[in-house]
């Protein structure tokens, strides 16, 4: 597909809810060998991360320790939702603790790459907006922030919800 | 375990597809990896009804007129309904709202008259969905020479030629929805909608969407240019004149003042 493009590819880890029993191989172990046989980048959200290891319970440093590092060219954080049972990535919250930790040590192997940080639903003041990418600054230099608790609600959630892209001028 | 069997399976039960080839051995939850906290069960809800509430979430976005009148609980109801009974065929989320004004229609109560209040919500949603697909047709704001000068506009010869753009999409509906509209531009709930035959022409102009009332005649002349594909502004007069038993020096006389208005609001393109 690469040849086809003409231009490289970079493939994002995805936040998952359920795994096939018939599975033989981590995801992480999938992404790292699918990047080094085709040599396309890698899109690190270790928010995704954080809520695949809670619903599948696997160890999230292990994953992100597999990664190969040279391989990755952005990272991605985001907040989630608590739903009791599992995690549900909803990007509508701030990054919680356990993210910043793991984007702490990805930024340590890594050495230093862009960051992006997704938030499309309930989005805060520009001034708390930036607050939050200053704090993925600090983190970058290790120092973890204080964060929020993690949101929780009785509302079934939407992951990456799609107003903002769907408006049209009315009236 | 047959990869492609089992994505065929998870399909099924997060879109509510087509079931899988019956001759095909079957799948089931013991498929699925779950533990006594998080159930394989609630694992694959997770993904369907997450498909499901991005789909209503789709909706209400198209759909935000109906939404503010009715509700979201009753608004969630219709799309849910609509969604379940008519699962997305299409790759794009452009065809989703396609069919919800006919299934809003075909599933109104039985027995209602055509102009009563079960008759709002279908008609509202064909209004909203004509929006939507003004929006989104290609128009003729790219094109280079598309705009006639306003000096042109204003010395309209019989010769013109008139053509629908394919921005435009013509209504006649049995309720007026203007101040429904103006109220849900504002984020304010309308009132119900009264009941009043109106002819609306849906128009894009530089980008912007509009609902425009017309009158019966003007309503018949866009119609005209819609049929034939495109007419000279003498034509137009004599086939609205015909249709509507007006003289067709009145219509023609009538379409000099009105035809600049509507061409610079994108109703009807002059070249």
């Amino acid at each position: 597909m690469q040849d086809v493009l003409g231009r490289p590819l970079i493939l994002e880890n995805p936040s998952t809810y359920l795994e096939f029993a018939a599975s033989q191989m981590p995801e992480w172990e999938f992404l790292a060998r699918l990047a080094e046989m085709i040599g396309c980048g890698l899109l690190l959200d270790v928010n995704n991360v954080y809520v695949s290891s809670v619903n599948h319970g696997f160890d999230p440093e292990a994953y992100i320790d597999a990664i190969p590092a040279e391989r990755v060219v952005q990272i991605h954080l985001a907040g989630h939702t608590d739903r009791g049972t599992h995690l549900i990535d909803t990007h509508d919250h701030p990054v919680a603790a356990p993210v910043w930790r793991l984007y702490a040590r990805a930024q340590a192997r890594i050495g230093g790459a862009a960051t992006l940080l997704e938030w499309d639903a309930h989005i805060p003041d520009y001034p708390d907006l930036l607050a939050e990418l200053a704090k993925a600054k600090a983190a970058r230099d290790g120092n973890l922030p204080e964060s929020e608790a993690i949101g929780g609600t009785e509302r079934q959630a939407v992951s990456t919800p799609v107003s903002y892209q769907l408006g049209y001028a009315a009236g | 375990m047959d990869l492609g069997r089992l994505q065929h399976w998870l399909q099924h039960r997060i879109v509510g597809d087509a079931a899988p080839p019956p001759e095909l051995p079957p799948v089931g939850e013991p498929d699925i990896r779950g533990s006594a906290a998080f159930p394989a069960r609630q694992r694959l809800a997770v993904y369907a009804q997450s498909y499901a509430l991005r789909l209503i979430e789709c909706l209400r976005e198209e759909f935000p007129v109906l939404r503010l009148l009715v509700g979201d609980q009753v608004f969630d109801l219709f799309a849910g309904a609509y969604i379940a009974a008519q699962p997305s065929r299409s790759y794009s989320l452009y065809g989703l709202g396609a069919g919800f004004a006919d299934f809003l229609e075909a599933t109104r109560p039985a027995g209602t008259a055509p102009a009563s209040l079960e008759a709002i919500p279908a008609s509202l949603a064909r209004l909203e969905r004509a929006m939507a697909e003004a929006q989104r047709a290609v128009g003729t704001e790219a094109l280079p020479g598309g705009d006639l000068p306003i000096e042109t506009l204003l010395q309209l010869s019989p010769d013109l030629r008139l053509r629908l753009p394919d921005t435009v999409r013509l209504l006649h509906l049995e309720f007026d929805f203007a101040a429904a509209l103006a109220a849900a531009a504002r984020g304010v709930r309308p009132d119900q909608p009264p009941v009043r035959e109106t002819w609306v022409a849906v128009a894009r102009c530089r980008y912007r969407v509009r609902a425009h009332p017309v009158t019966s005649q003007h309503f018949a002349l866009l119609q005209a240019l819609e049929r034939s594909g495109g007419l000279s502004l003498r034509e137009a007069a004599a086939a609205v004149a015909s249709a509507t038993s007006e003289a067709t020096g009145a219509m023609l006389a009538d379409l000099m003042v009105w035809l600049p208005q509507a061409i610079d609001g994108g109703i009807c393109a002059a070249t």
